[in-house]
């Protein structure tokens, strides 16, 4: 099952204009300097906003298609998306956040075990860590079994020692889901670490000369941490 | 002391917020989150009570409810009784008098919310309308506490209206701030300042609930 | 120095930025000339009204007498070297004022009562009774203007709603009730009754059509409006004497008598009786 997308849409700086595919069980990364679009591709992605151009399929089901006119709204688009800021829903706790769209609280109680945060479950969102509440939004969407994972910057404003055990997380996640997921980052250690396909944005463009696809997991963590990794990869940073 | 007019007060009070409270949430919804044409003429337009002076409405009010008028004509061939001068035309006057009241609190506390909360609500699989009930009302409890205020205040106050549309019966349309201003006409002044203190005492009473409600 | 515009324009002078020390002098003093043409202006004007303070009189009048009131303050000031200035409120509500300090000359009331109040309070001189009015039961339907009397036109089906200015604050409203208690028609009518708070919003009930007809002041019934409907004179009520009385409180008392006796002047008999007053 992938998720293929190829949108095209104006703003007022640049022009988004970019076609690629994630197959089931992988992570494609989404990485780029800030303001190059990333997070707006996602959200053409989710229906929260709507392509001027473009047709984005997931599997068998075609989410929006602008040559038929079509676009199925946000609701109706089996995914699940992390924000960067986790808006967990203030008024409700842990527990009720994590299962707001499932009707299976034995599925909701696995995940939140699997991701550790089962004993918070009657906390509010106000009085736990940062981390715990992204665990949770991440509980959250893949309670509904979503067709496809986006995520955005989930884990940019946690510490690194937190970054790194979710990082692993999403890695082992990867396997087992065997759904497409979509990550976006401007971390380039963070993205070799998950990815399994990187493409870079600049500008609302995939900058072609920048496709790689890394060799997958024989890299140790610090061979991908030195900078000399970076440039056997060849990719270079640009900000 | 006569407490009929005060009864009457509180309940036309009670029923207004109650009313409002559930008309004006999903128009404070639309003016709040949709984009349409003329949008602003029709929020202009829900303003309007306030911009007009109380007899000025009231007036108007008359002339759409009595026996000749859009609304009083309707409402008399459906239930046979008239509207104006009931309880329950003094209720529809006062509810359309209090409307901004009720809209403008609202619309602000849910301008105020994250835009993500919805967007998250509708990625994990809600309606607009189910959004609305289980994301944006339980968040706004602060918007919607005042708005209930402001109306519930509003309402036991109510005079130029009421004056007009209500006919002064005792027991039906008789209200409090009514009979105060008829003790004061008839120089009964202590009857006049009786009821006026119980007046205070009630809307101060209820601000005061409302208050601790929407804190916890 | 100085032209005599100059001062205006100090406010565009304040403008400018570099700024010479002559032309700093000259707005300095321009700003004082235009402080003296304000005090100047404010002057003139205060002597003007403490002038026409001496020769006018404030009214409080009931509402109800206000368009006969205004013929005849024009002609009392036609023939008098004194302006009339007036104020129209519900009785009730120009009592409380009084009451409480409001400084008129004369309160025309619609009753005897409360002028009476104020007399016996110390706060006017003695009432008399400059107009007499009449209720009457006032109808637009041209159905019910066929019907012989005020009575058989109460009896009508199709009256739902019979407007009444509240008795405990209306003279006329209490006429009404005593004329209806003589015919043992009160707790008859009285399920069906919409109380207003004056005669004038009695008919005005009847004129919007809320009500099917109203006992409301004769005045109201032979007006422009009122002539669109039909009236019945209700004999059994008796006539609301309007009085007024001259405030003790008032700076112009003798001027304030002069005008409650042209009240009550055969010029004054004949603008009252055009407007429905006896």
């Amino acid at each position: 099952m992938a998720l293929d997308v190829t949108v095209k849409k104006r703003r007022h700086d640049f022009d988004i204009d970019v076609s690629f595919s994630c197959k089931g069980g992988e992570v494609l990364v989404l990485i780029g300097p800030s303001g190059a679009g990333k997070t707006t591709i996602v959200r053409l992605i989710a229906g929260l906003e709507n392509p001027d151009e473009g047709r984005i399929v997931c599997g068998d089901e075609i989410w929006a298609d602008s040559d038929k006119g079509m676009s199925q709204p946000t609701r109706k688009r089996r995914l699940g998306y992390v924000f960067q800021d986790y808006p967990l829903f203030p008024h409700l706790t842990l527990g009720a956040n994590a299962a707001f769209s499932s009707q299976n609280g034995a599925e909701v109680d696995r995940l939140m075990k699997r991701f550790g945060i089962h004993h918070l479950r009657n906390h509010k969102p106000d009085k736990v860590s940062g981390g715990e509440r992204q665990r949770c939004a991440i509980c959250q969407a893949l309670a509904r079994g979503p067709r496809a994972l986006l995520l955005d910057e989930p884990f940019s404003a946690l510490d690194v020692t937190t970054r790194r055990l979710l990082r692993d997380d999403i890695v082992v996640l990867k396997g087992k889901l065997g759904i497409p997921m979509i990550y976006v980052t401007h971390d380039i250690s963070e993205a070799l670490a998950i990815a399994d396909v990187i493409v870079p944005i600049v500008s609302g463009k995939i900058d072609r000369n920048w496709i790689e696809r890394p060799r997958n997991g024989k890299e140790t963590e610090e061979q991908i941490l030195q900078p000399k990794a970076a440039r056997k990869h060849r990719l270079s940073l640009v900000y | 002391m006569d407490w009929l007019p005060l009864y009457l007060s509180m309940k036309l009070a009670l029923l207004c917020t109650v009313i409002l409270l559930i008309v004006a949430a999903p128009l404070a919804g639309l003016m709040a989150y949709s984009r349409f044409r003329g949008k602003s003429f029709l929020e202009a337009f829900f303003n309007l009570p306030m911009a007009l002076p109380p007899t000025v409405m009231g007036f108007y009010l008359l002339i759409f409810m009595g026996p000749s008028g859009a609304v009083g004509a309707l409402w008399e061939q459906w239930t046979g009784s008239p509207l104006a001068f009931s309880f329950l035309g003094i209720v529809v006057a006062s509810a359309v008098y209090s409307l901004p009241f009720a809209l403008m609190p609202m619309k602000t506390a849910f301008q105020k919310i994250d835009r993500r909360l919805l967007e998250s609500a509708y990625v994990l699989g809600l309606t607009p309308a189910s959004a609305f009930v289980r994301v944006v009302l339980p968040n706004s409890i602060n918007g919607i506490a005042t708005s209930a205020i402001l109306v519930f205040v509003h309402s036991m106050g109510a005079f130029g209206v009421l004056l007009m549309v209500g006919g002064s019966i005792p027991g039906e349309t008789r209200v409090a701030s009514i009979a105060i201003y008829e003790a004061v006409q008839s120089m009964d002044y202590t009857e006049a300042g009786r009821m006026s203190l119980i007046l205070l005492a009630i809307s101060y009473a209820f601000m005061l609930v409302m208050n601790r409600l929407s804190r916890s | 120095m100085l032209k005599i515009t100059e001062p205006f324009l100090v406010f565009v002078r304040l403008d400018y930025a570099g700024v010479s020390a002559w032309s700093v002098k000259r707005t300095f003093l321009a700003g004082q000339a235009m402080f003296a043409w304000i005090m100047g202006l404010a002057l003139i004007l205060l002597m003007t009204t403490s002038a026409l303070a001496a020769d006018s009189l404030t009214v409080a009048v009931a509402a109800s007498f206000k368009r006969p009131f205004g013929e005849i303050a024009r002609r009392f000031e036609a023939g008098h070297p004194i302006k009339v200035k007036a104020t129209f409120a519900s009785t009730g509500t120009l009592h409380s004022q009084i009451v409480n300090g409001a400084l008129y000359d004369i309160y025309l009331a619609a009753d005897e009562k409360r002028p009476q109040v104020l007399h016996e309070k110390g706060l006017a001189e003695s009432p008399v009774i400059y107009a007499r009015g009449r209720v009457v039961l006032w109808t637009k339907r041209e159905n019910l203007c066929r019907a012989g009397d005020w009575k058989s036109t109460l009896r009508d089906a199709g009256v739902r709603k019979v407007s009444i200015a509240s008795p405990t604050i209306s003279p006329y409203g209490a006429a009404a009730e005593s004329a209806l208690r003589k015919e043992d028609l009160w707790n008859v009518v009285k399920p069906r009754f919409v109380y207003a708070q004056d005669a004038g919003q009695a008919f005005q009930y009847v004129c919007t059509g809320a009500a099917a007809a109203g006992f409301c002041a004769l005045s109201d019934a032979v007006s422009g409006v009122g002539r669109e409907g039909c009236h019945f004179d209700v004999e059994e009520a008796p006539p609301v004497n309007q009085a007024a009385c001259v405030l003790i409180r008032s700076k112009n008392r003798e001027a304030a008598r002069r005008f409650v006796e042209f009240l009550q002047s055969p010029a004054s008999e004949k603008i009252k009786g055009e407007y429905g007053y006896r």
